[in-house]
């Protein structure tokens, strides 16, 4: 080996030299560390002389942090369920891969751990993570038995939060729960206003479902309104990778308390915001992002309807407007754009100017409510117009997929008829349901795991 | 008789124990009722404290919400601007919706003219009815008890004086109230849909409880309170806030958010057990479900305290959980026991010595009674011989030639035999008095004239009597043959022939009568002596007991002559009394014959 020495040790001189060479070009071309505003018309040219639907993507991208020493620190709440079912392995489970994911944060983090049961005790106050050992003692000592006062338990977690709220952290409750909520609000609504209301204060709460008992229209609103993650999660054993995962997320945190507001214009009617919950005021429409992730896209379709127009006039649809937080400048910070389209009279020219990520996503999008319907309709026992309904949805996705030959709206087609055939089966739906909302929550928010 | 002792000794050992346990209960029952009654107390002034942390925080939220309700004023130019609202609520995480009404309580926000959000039009749809109530926000101008709130008003000042005097206007206008009582038996239909779609709302499943607080502050125009109102079976909290210009400002709080806040201020389960112990608090909303509890204590039941809270969360409750105070004061118990086990011991211990003490004397006077009687049954052979031989020589005497006849010896003798009768009467009283002691004695009936008997028991005492100046005289009244046990009378009749001569001397006549009554046998022995003291009437059938006068005094006596005697005749199914007389004894004897 040492007679190779010499020329590894070139080798990595000039592999250092590129790396740096490399790493000021992109400094160059991203010379600014800021969220990208993308905004996309799926049909930039559209049919003149008829009103139709139209699909604005709007596509906000996490800018690269420069390293990990740059990271925004963290302020993170573990809420833990330990009532009577998340005994023997689970509540073990639980505790290590908590402790595991806390292995990765260093002392600019704060943490504090709070389990519940039929009550709930805060295990570890919010303390900045300088000395671990007393930490992982006291996760250690949470042991499984009671009710499950999940309200309760997400509340105390905030409040831990709360001591240390910073809008130049990131704020998490990590809620892991596996039963149903049976001591305070219980109802998907109830813990959707409390997500809400956390979320205004740029807290967002992640929920792990454990098993096959907990609610997950609970978790998914809880985690929806306030903008954390969700997880389904099986098997006890696969925590330590979601909790990673979840991590992961929390410390790649670029913005935060992302305001999007879009107008639309000339006549321009929004109808509905694809996945995600907002407020339309007539021709307003306003969502908010608790935070974007380094190197990542999150994307809003808005599904307007567009008046008719004369072929070879070109409209301003809309135009939106995102305030934001920048975490690595720690300012507030201001983007915006508008979206055009130009209408034609001749159908290639249609076609041949679709905007094909923008029509993918939106397709997805518009598939993913169906599948939302879907289950709706299964709720209500109509399994067969469930089915139908994903059948349908199928065929959209199939004939799009063909259109703009893509793989990834294929495979969401063969899921989609996988997912029909799963509505049918009875007893094995409680899985089948919980596995579904995660995909569509997953899908609606882009979520990274 | 022969359990008496044990009997006695036994109740003199339970009696005290009874009665201090019985005292100790009560001490110990007073003593828990006070610790309760003090537990009580306790246990409100708990709730009470926490009832007002929760005050506490509608007061922060009211500051707040006032200094955010000026903010807004500030931007009102004239109107309120809807853009600046609704970003006022998108960023406030306490608030969930806002509305504006001008002076005419008509809508102003969310605005009439311009497109709502879903979430507008469901607040619209929501509160509809409580705009329309009218007075909601003027209780001042509507309320009839409108002087009280004024009067009060400068004391009312200030936020906290305002919660610490309490409820100042707490009611329901009239028609709310009407309309609250006829949708009352739909309550629990509408409580069981808890998330209906918006579209289903209907002026049917709205019901309210309103109370409506009132606060002037130093300017007139400006008012506030809460509202807790019900639709959809949730809770909605509003505060409102009158501007200077006379629109209220109506904010709508998120009702998970505030019961997040005030779940906050609570004790979580660490603190809590720490706090509490053995016991638990919940916090329960109007239907009595639990939001939030924290304690150790987790047993269902009957709450120990309930304390409804303060308005605007009139309709809620808190409860105070924990065991019984029963059982709570166990303890207590066994410092009770504990004591009175050990007293009850020492009790018996002693009444045991006690006992045997008592057991020993009464051997020991057994065997000097058994003592006596064999002593006097050996005494009773020779003397019956020395009377045997003394009468065989009076005899040989009478029977002798009446010229060696010596008076004296005639004398002597008659001496030795009448002392010798004594003697031998002592003995036999002493013999039957062992006897019926030892319930041994029995009669023995035969047919026998009784007037004769008692001449001659007479006839042997009247030498004696005379010598003692003593005058008998007998008037018999049977004359006729009875069944009785002659042993028993004579026995009688000497023990009060010897008594009458040891006590009466000098007396003159003693009058002895006989007659029958129906199957009895009656005799009366009536002296002209000193008589007997009245307070010795009872006591002087008592055996061993001697009348202590100057009577008895020099008079040597077994005493137990009149307790033999009245034994003996109602051993006999009679009786020996002690008639009524003015001068004397007189003393009646009554046996049965017909037995």
């Amino acid at each position: 080996m040492n007679r190779y020495f010499p020329r590894h040790r070139w080798i990595t001189a000039l592999l250092l030299l590129l790396t740096c060479v490399s790493l000021s070009a992109r400094a160059q071309t991203q010379h600014k560390q800021e969220v990208t505003l993308d905004l996309s018309l799926a049909t930039p040219v559209m049919a003149a002389g008829a009103a139709q639907k139209a699909y604005i993507k709007i596509s906000l991208d996490g800018f690269e942090l420069p390293g990990r020493a740059t990271r925004t620190p963290a302020n993170v709440a573990i809420v833990l369920d330990r009532s009577g079912s998340m005994g023997g392995d689970k509540i073990q489970h639980a505790r290590e891969a908590a402790i595991m994911a806390l292995g990765r944060l260093d002392e600019r983090d704060i943490v504090s751990v709070v389990a519940y049961d039929s009550q709930v005790e805060v295990v570890v106050p919010a303390t900045r993570l300088t000395d671990r050992q007393p930490i992982y003692q006291a996760i250690r000592t949470i042991r499984a038995g009671g009710n499950t006062a999940l309200f309760a338990g997400v509340s105390k977690g905030a409040a831990e939060l709360r001591k240390f709220i910073d809008r130049n952290r990131v704020n998490r409750v990590i809620l892991l729960s596996d039963g149903l909520a049976n001591v305070g609000p219980q109802t998907p609504s109830a813990l959707g206003r409390l997500g809400q209301s956390l979320a205004k204060e740029g807290i967002s709460v992640t929920t792990i479902g454990l098993g096959l008992g907990y609610n997950e229209d609970l978790m998914t609103q809880l985690a929806g309104m306030s903008d954390g993650n969700h997880a389904f999660v099986e098997n006890a054993a696969d925590l330590a990778r979601i909790f990673q995962y979840e991590f992961g997320d929390v410390m790649s945190v670029v913005a935060q308390d992302l305001i999007i507001e879009i107008r639309c214009l000339n006549g321009v009617r929004p109808l509905r915001l694809l996945g995600r919950d907002s407020d339309v005021y007539g021709d307003r429409v306003r969502t908010r992002l608790n935070q974007l992730y380094s190197e990542q896209e999150k994307y809003l379709v808005l599904e307007v309807e567009v008046p008719a127009q004369e072929a070879g006039s070109e409209l301003e649809l809309a135009s939106v407007q995102v305030d934001y937080a920048n975490l690595a400048t720690r300012q507030a910070a201001r983007l915006d754009g508008r979206v055009r389209a130009q209408f034609s009279a001749s159908e290639q020219e249609v076609q041949q100017a679709v905007d094909k990520p923008a029509l993918e996503s939106a397709v997805e999008q518009v598939a993913n409510e169906l599948s939302r319907e879907a289950v709706e309709l299964r709720d209500q026992g109509d399994v067969q117009g469930a089915r139908s309904l994903l059948q349908k949805s199928a065929e959209y996705l199939g004939a799009q997929a063909e259109a703009l030959a893509s793989p990834e709206l294929k495979a969401q087609e063969e899921e989609a008829l996988q997912d029909a055939d799963k509505l049918s089966s009875e007893d094995d739906w409680n899985r089948q349901r919980k596995e579904l909302r995660e995909k569509q929550y997953k899908r609606a928010t882009q979520q990274t795991y | 008789m022969k359990y008496r002792a044990a009997l006695l000794l036994i109740l003199l050992v339970l009696l005290p124990l009874l009665l201090l346990g019985w005292l100790g209960f009560r001490l110990q029952q007073n003593e828990q009722q006070l610790v309760g009654l003090q537990l009580q107390k306790l246990i409100e002034q708990q709730l009470e404290s926490l009832d007002s942390e929760l005050q506490t925080h509608f007061q922060q939220l009211e500051r707040l919400l006032q200094r955010q309700a000026g903010g807004l004023y500030r931007l009102a130019d004239p109107d309120y601007p809807s853009d600046r609202l609704r970003s006022f609520i998108k960023d406030s995480a306490q608030v969930q919706q806002l509305f504006v009404l001008d002076a005419d309580d008509q809508r102003q926000f969310p605005p009439r003219d311009q497109p709502l959000s879903l979430e507008e039009q469901r607040l619209v749809d929501r509160l509809q009815p409580l705009w329309q109530s009218p007075g909601l926000f003027h209780p001042t101008a509507s309320d009839p008890s409108a002087p009280a709130v004024q009067a009060q008003a400068p004391v009312a000042a200030k936020a906290s004086d305002y919660f610490a005097s309490g409820q100042l206007a707490q009611r329901a206008p009239a028609e709310l109230s009407s309309e609250l009582s006829a949708d009352i038996a739909e309550a629990p239909l509408a409580s069981a849909q808890m998330a209906e779609p918006a579209a289903e709302l209907s002026d049917q499943t709205q019901r309210s409880s309103v109370k409506t607080e009132a606060k002037r502050t130093e300017t007139d125009t400006t008012a506030s309170g809460w509202i807790a109102w019900y639709a959809d079976a949730r809770l909605m909290h509003i505060y409102w806030w009158r501007d200077p210009e006379g629109r209220t400002l109506g904010f709508v709080l998120n009702d998970a958010r505030l019961l997040s806040d005030l779940i906050n201020r609570l004790p979580d389960a660490g603190q809590g057990s720490q706090a509490l112990g053995e016991a638990q608090i919940r916090l329960l909303d109007s239907q009595g479900t639990a939001l939030y509890s924290w304690g150790d204590y987790q047993a269902n039941g009957q709450a120990l305290r309930s304390l409804g809270l303060s308005h605007p969360l009139g309709s809620w409750r808190l409860e105070y959980h924990a065991p019984a105070l029963q059982r709570a004061a166990a303890p207590l118990w066994l410092t009770l026991v504990a004591p009175l086990l050990l007293l009850g011991a020492g009790l018996a211990g002693l009444g045991y010595l006690l006992y045997r003490e008592h057991r020993r004397e009464l051997t020991l006077a057994r065997q000097r009674v058994n003592f006596v009687n064999q002593v006097s049954h050996e005494l009773k052979t020779p003397l019956t011989n020395v009377r045997l031989y003394a009468e065989m020589l009076q005899q040989r005497l009478d029977d002798g030639s009446e010229e060696t006849a010596d008076p004296t010896v005639n004398r002597y003798l008659g001496v030795i035999t009448d002392e010798s009768q004594r003697l031998s009467r002592l003995i036999e009283n002493v013999l039957s008095f062992s006897r019926l002691q030892r319930k041994q004695l029995k009669l023995a009936p035969e047919t026998a004239n009784p007037d004769e008997q008692i001449e001659r028991i007479l006839h042997t005492f009247a030498p004696l009597l005379r010598q003692r100046g003593i005058e008998p005289r007998f008037a018999p009244g049977i004359e006729q043959p009875l069944t009785y046990d002659p042993a028993a009378l004579e026995q009688i009749l000497n023990n009060l022939l010897s008594n009458c001569e040891k006590y009466a001397p000098d007396s003159g006549e003693l009058r002895l009568r006989s007659w029958l009554d129906s199957t009895a046998l009656c005799v009366e022995v009536r002296d002209s002596g000193p008589g007997i003291d009245p307070a010795d009437r009872q006591r002087i059938f008592e055996p061993f007991y001697r009348s202590s006068s100057r009577l008895t005094d020099g008079v040597s006596g077994t005493g137990i002559g009149l307790g033999l005697a009245r034994d003996l005749a109602r051993a006999h199914g009679g009786d020996l009394t002690l008639e009524a007389s003015d001068s004397g004894a007189c003393f009646q004897i009554r046996l049965e014959t017909n037995r």
